[in-house]
């Protein structure tokens, strides 16, 4: 293979693995920047939450059970419990300044020690 | 700047001087109406908003935007008009990306020119339109998405009807990539943030995320990282066969 096809290729791996990075980085990072174009402001906090959120009394934990490697199959659900988890983010994030309400993620190999709620 | 808009006014002018804008813009409007009223079931389901039009988007341009793409570089090359074309005193990357954005200034007219069904909608009812008009946005976002990967296969071969084919299956794959019929390829032994990478670059989701109302910063990156990832492919195809 000629040396010019070969840096070609090494260029386009390089390129496809910044891609994947940018994606991830982005992915992981950029959880609330979004614009929410719906009459009603659908996917936007309402000024209620943010009242509630503000003066919660004491600490609030809230626990997202999700079995992320089956759902990794599935795009459609992994989209959702991202769509989920940003929302939980944002309401951590509201708290901050004046709650100590928190986020703790659990995935079903930590169900020994903490168990989703049945629903009876 | 002034190359870059001379070359895309050239390409955006050469595809009304053949009938081939024409039968696209005729076939693709013909398409969308039948599939959001007749196979979609408009009428029936009683709803004043576009999201059965709207879901049929990945779906056509699975075939329509490869058939705009094939020609970008194929048919220069079957000519023999490529040679011509990069002796020409402009820098690849300006003839690359010039010939893109004609493509994809074609296909947002393409899909401009669906907007009686826009107005059809207001008439009958009253739909939220910041959701059409992220609609329209994330459709325009996923053809040019779709563009760049049908530019860049079309590159590499002097055959129209192969990057044609080619374009359609490597679109699909990137279409359905968040299901189990390309997941399950990988699950037994890629590890899990290498399947939730792969399963987060399917098209259906990040459209309909957008189709959905909300323009996520993540999901403009997505496409438009994914453009660029191709683009830059299709300077190095075409710059390779330059020297043969």
């Amino acid at each position: 293979m000629a040396p010019r096809r070969i840096r070609a290729w090494v260029c386009l791996m390089l390129a496809a693995i910044l891609f994947v990075a940018v994606n991830i980085f982005s992915n992981a990072v950029f959880t609330t920047a979004r614009l929410d174009l719906t009459q009603n402001g659908q996917f936007t906090l309402s000024g209620g939450t943010r009242a509630i959120i503000a003066k919660l009394p004491e600490p609030v934990t809230l626990k997202f059970f999700y079995a992320r490697k089956t759902a990794a199959a599935y795009a459609t659900t992994t989209s959702y419990a991202k769509r989920v988890r940003d929302l939980l983010g944002e309401y951590a994030a509201l708290s901050t300044a004046r709650s100590s309400s928190r986020i703790s993620i659990r995935s079903p190999s930590h169900r020994r020690k903490t168990r989703p709620p049945r629903w009876d | 700047m002034r190359l870059l808009w001379a070359v895309t006014r050239r390409e955006f002018a050469a595809y009304f001087a053949t009938p081939l804008a024409f039968v696209f813009l005729v076939i693709f409007l013909f398409a969308m109406g039948a599939f959001t009223f007749y196979v979609g079931n408009f009428y029936e389901n009683g709803v004043a908003d576009l999201t059965v039009f709207f879901g049929y988007h990945p779906w056509l341009y699975l075939f329509l935007v490869p058939a705009l793409a094939m020609r970008l570089w194929s048919e220069e090359r079957a000519r023999g008009t490529m040679e011509l074309l990069l002796t020409l005193p402009i820098p690849l990357w300006v003839t690359v990306l010039g010939k893109y954005l004609a493509a994809w200034a074609f296909a947002g007219l393409a899909l401009a020119l669906t907007f009686p069904i826009w107005l059809t909608v207001n008439y009958l009812g009253s739909p939220d339109n910041g959701v059409i008009l992220a609609g329209y946005v994330g459709s325009f976002l996923m053809a040019g998405a779709y563009l760049s990967i049908g530019a860049a296969i079309s590159a590499t071969t002097d055959n129209q009807v192969i990057a044609f084919v080619v374009s359609v299956v490597a679109c699909f794959l990137f279409t359905v990539s968040g299901a189990p019929l390309v997941l399950d390829a990988f699950r037994g032994w890629a590890p899990l943030p290498l399947v939730e990478a792969i399963s987060s670059f399917s098209f259906l989701t990040h459209f309909a995320a957008i189709a959905g109302g909300v323009i996520d910063l993540r999901d403009l990156i997505f496409f438009f990282s994914l453009i660029a990832l191709f683009l830059y492919a299709n300077i190095l195809v075409v710059d390779l066969r330059k020297d043969g």
